[in-house]
């Protein structure tokens, strides 16, 4: 048994987000339509005039509740988009702050990664020249050694281009530049190639996507919008549709 | 038995070899002579670590009077350094010393059992 004056547990004064009594009501209100409307489409084709004035009136009637049960559901959330919206304007700085800098910090970044990778790739051509060098050296002393019979040189001529080849190796290696952590905690950054289209000729690109839903909906669009205009899109036509309205 | 003390230029090959970028092997439980870096945890700080040759040497003969050992010193502390070495990553000497004085101007790094909180990091300012 909980003592009177031990406070209340944490959450306690929360009320629900919508009024359950109202939205019990607006469906029995919706259930009720349904029935009726059951009994409608148990004809299974309209076949008076009378009957088809009737149904005129009770289209009318259903839409009018459907209407005052948006504008209820539209009435209830507002306090909540009000309360959305207000968080995401108190924040919208402090993350716009936090954006520029991130974008500023990056650029000045990427900039320093870009003169480091250039400079790592010079270094890297310039071993490679040298390891090139050195290895056409010793294959030349390798040469002159067997040509003179000289065993020792055989052998220095051996390990010096052993030695070529490895230095030839290590210059082969890929360079990337990178930004670590000064303390260990940051995540290394390093520069990351993106791509991106540049469309040089816009038909061919065209042609390129012209089977992709996503084209054929928005040509579906622009070409609907265009008809209803009263304009001639070619390649296209009206087409008249009825529907009961 | 006579021993003679290792160079140092053998002592210091490996970590010279890893320092030029030539990968020499890295084999578990041989460690090599040379100023590395560790985290102690996963997100930890950097820690400086420094393995070193200890030995005693006759003064008259400098022949060694009792066999060489490796002891790492991390985080000031004297460690195996058999144990460490597979977590080692090679730095150069000037590195090592720079990272010892950086944990002394940078309080989160003090922390080295402790994964960095990047919370904090936002107050580093160039230097």
């Amino acid at each position: 048994m909980t003592e009177p004056d031990a406070p209340a547990p944490q959450g306690h004064n929360r009320p629900p987000p919508f009024d359950a009594e109202k939205r019990e009501a607006a469906l029995t209100r919706a259930r009720e339509i349904a029935d009726t409307a059951g009994a409608w489409l148990d004809l299974s084709q309209i076949e008076t005039e009378a009957q088809s004035q009737m149904l005129t009136d009770f289209v009318a009637g259903a839409r009018a509740v459907q209407k005052e049960i948006d504008a209820e559901r539209v009435a209830q959330k507002r306090p909540h988009d009000d309360a959305a919206n207000a968080v995401q304007e108190a924040y919208r700085l402090p993350l716009d702050i936090l954006k520029r800098v991130l974008d500023r910090a990056k650029q000045l970044q990427g900039d320093w990664l870009i003169r480091e990778r250039r400079r790592l790739e010079e270094e890297q051509r310039a071993a490679r020249i040298e390891a090139e060098r050195i290895a056409a050296e010793a294959r030349a002393a390798e040469a002159r050694s067997i040509a003179a019979n000289d065993l020792a040189g055989l052998a220095e001529a051996e390990a010096n281009r052993a030695a070529a080849e490895k230095a030839e190796k290590a210059a082969a290696r890929e360079v990337k530049a990178k930004a670590g952590s000064y303390t260990g905690g940051g995540r290394t950054m390093s520069l990351r190639t993106q791509k991106f289209a540049e469309i040089e000729n816009p038909r061919a690109v065209f042609m390129h996507f012209q089977s992709d839903p996503a084209v054929i909906d928005l040509l579906q669009r622009l070409a609907t919008a265009a008809i209803r205009r009263g304009e001639n899109v070619p390649g296209a036509k009206s087409v008249d549709r009825e529907v009961a309205a | 038995m006579i021993r003679q003390p290792t160079p140092m230029a053998v002592l210091y090959a490996w970590h010279r070899a890893a320092l030029a970028g030539e990968a020499p092997p890295i084999h578990e439980g041989m460690p090599e002579a040379g100023w590395y870096r560790c985290r102690l945890t996963k997100g930890g700080p950097w820690v400086p670590v420094e393995i070193r040759v200890e030995r005693v040497i006759c003064p008259d003969s400098g022949e060694l009077l009792e066999p060489e050992r490796l002891v790492a010193i991390c985080d000031g502390d004297r460690r195996d350094p058999a144990r460490l070495w597979t977590y080692l990553t090679p730095i150069s000497r000037a590195e090592h010393a720079d990272l010892l004085r950086r944990r002394d101007l940078i309080p989160s790094m003090a922390a080295t059992l402790a994964p960095v909180s990047t919370s904090t990091l936002h107050t580093m300012r160039p230097r």
